[in-house]
């Protein structure tokens, strides 16, 4: 497996694909840092710290999980060549396996969504220090952060890896990701927006005046349910890298938990299905 | 062109994307009725008017899809190239394209208006709306679908590789998403804010000018992209906006200079 791993990572070295990710990271990247040089050039009062930007390599501000956009195209590309090249009927006829070939490619997907995470953390890094003068939370906490968003783009590059092993086509390939990821984006956006809703809300009189009594909510999700909906959020790669983004959760150690399950389970059913899959 | 039209129209409706598209677009009414629906038990005053024009923004999407695996299978099956050496114009195929993505996305809009009025009418009513303010924004939706498909046709021309070809068409609609999503946030930003701080140990608060609210030369530029993008224009029309006339002609004008820009560099383009 050692070959087909420095194959594969061979190729996406000389992929152009790969190269437009990389620019397209370091845009966003510089985009981010700007962001802050603007606001601490103009004298605007710029409340945040190195952890708020470092967390920016996983989505933007719990609105747009960034990263997704530019590991799924990727992928897509990457994966899809070796279907319709016959990199794939040539490994099988050179004597490799179809596990060999499936975790070599897993292991080349989450090593592709690493390094984009990686190319915009030592940009902004190294960008941002200057203006925002260090941490505002431990370094220890910090580090499991960063820990837990790159375990949930790593199973989000398992997602993606089953994805393109079934389906054996760019295109449709990039169809099935990219829509998917607008889909899951605009569902788990709704899904944080309920969730934001109070569970009090005050009422006014007929003038617009606040008086200070409370009424339950309506809108307001109660437990059980409350719980299930943090477990889904929880559950999507996405979902965590858009909460990760703005430090905005409550069990930390459920994550890479979670992370490690859906590697788990989507290797378990992609290498399932691969295994079986007629390869014309 | 006429041979052509028939010949795209004839390949369409015997494709699974075609029909697919349709049956997603039918459930995706019933699904808009029902959170309509939900959102009166949980006590909103809801009618029929905002179901009717949510389909725009969710046709963005669809016909990028579709515009780019329809078009993307023109070029991967030669059928481009065969069209070229029967004798059939560039000019034609990339117009009979155009045409065949637009009727398409006319029938998705339609299934969507069958679908609603055909179920939401018993469920949720008769809509709020005047018929003559519905007609107005429905002629405007279809006005920014066209915008679309013209968009869309022009990148899925342009691009031989079907793969590159849906990336790019979904990574527009996305990249326009965002886009008209961060300009209504800065149109929406507050003129004053409130800013809470700690004086003796007590928390006080007092209100001061929003330093992100728009100056009226800004908020003139910000309004314009707005009212320029075809993802602002389905923003606006899914709250019923009256800025249809100036949105109908900004979507006419992309629709007409991406199909010409489209139509040139077609005509120049290598076709392998």
């Amino acid at each position: 497996m050692y070959n087909l791993l420095s194959a594969n990572f061979a190729r996406l070295r000389k992929s152009r694909a790969f190269y437009v990710a990389v620019a397209a990271m370091l845009l966003y990247a510089l985009f981010v840092v700007g962001t802050c040089w603007r606001a601490f050039l103009s004298g605007q009062p710029f409340e945040a710290g190195m952890e708020d930007l470092l967390l920016f390599a996983f989505a933007t501000a719990r609105v747009i999980p960034t990263p997704a956009f530019m590991t799924a195209p990727l992928v897509s590309v990457f994966l899809g060549a070796e279907f319709s090249d016959g990199a794939l009927r040539n490994k099988l006829i050179a004597g490799r396996t179809r596990t060999e070939i499936y975790f070599a490619n897993l292991l080349t997907c989450m090593g592709a969504a690493l390094l984009l995470a990686m190319v915009y953390i030592v940009l902004t890094f190294a960008a941002g220090m200057p203006v925002l003068k260090g941490f505002r939370i431990p370094i220890p906490q910090v580090l499991a952060l960063l820990g837990a968003g790159l375990l949930a783009l790593c199973a989000y590059g398992s997602v993606l890896n089953m994805a393109a092993m079934l389906m054996g086509n760019k295109a449709n390939t990039a169809i099935l990701t990219l829509t998917a990821a607008v889909v899951v984006t605009v569902f788990l956006g709704i899904t944080l927006e309920r969730l934001d809703a109070p569970e009090f809300t005050a009422i006014y009189d007929i003038t617009g005046r606040y008086i200070e009594e409370r009424i339950p909510n309506p809108a307001y999700i109660r437990p059980p349910a409350r719980a299930g909906y943090e477990f889904l959020l929880d559950l999507f790669p996405t979902g965590q890298c858009l909460r990760l983004s703005v430090q905005e959760v409550e069990k930390l150690w459920r994550l890479p938990l979670l992370s490690l399950a859906v590697i788990a389970g989507s290797s378990g059913v992609g290498l399932a299905v691969f295994c079986r899959k007629d390869l014309n | 062109m006429r041979r052509l039209l028939a010949a795209n129209l004839l390949r369409m409706r015997k494709t699974f994307l075609f029909w697919g598209t349709l049956l997603f677009h039918a459930a995706f009414a019933l699904f808009r009725i029902y959170t309509i629906y939900q959102d009166r038990k949980f006590g909103y005053r809801t009618t029929l008017d905002e179901a009717l024009f949510t389909v725009i923004m969710v046709e963005g999407l669809t016909i990028a899809v579709f515009t780019a695996v329809f078009l993307g299978t023109e070029y991967s099956d030669g059928a481009v190239r065969n069209k070229i050496a029967v004798g059939h114009s560039r000019m034609h195929i990339y117009l009979a394209n155009l045409l065949t993505v637009s009727i398409a996305c006319l029938l998705f809009i339609a299934v969507y208006l069958l679908a609603i009025l055909a179920v939401g009418l018993p469920v949720l009513g008769s809509p709020a709306l005047s018929v003559r303010v519905i007609l107005n924004t429905l002629l405007g939706t279809l006005a920014t679908a066209a915008a679309f498909c013209s968009l869309y046709t022009f990148v899925g021309m342009s691009v031989s590789q079907k793969s590159t070809g849906c990336i790019l068409c979904i990574l527009l609609f996305f990249g326009m998403m965002i886009a008209s999503t961060y300009v209504a946030a800065r149109l929406d930003a507050p003129s004053e804010r409130a800013v809470f701080e700690m004086v003796d140990g007590e928390m006080v608060s007092h209100i001061e000018p929003n330093p992100k609210y728009l100056s009226d030369s800004e908020r003139a530029v910000y309004q314009f992209a707005m009212d320029f993008l075809p993802t602002g224009q389905a923003t606006q029309y899914m709250i019923m906006t009256g800025r249809t006339g100036r949105m109908s002609l900004y979507s006419v004008l992309i629709a007409l200079c991406t199909a010409g820009g489209g139509q040139a560099y077609f005509r120049r383009k290598d076709i392998k």
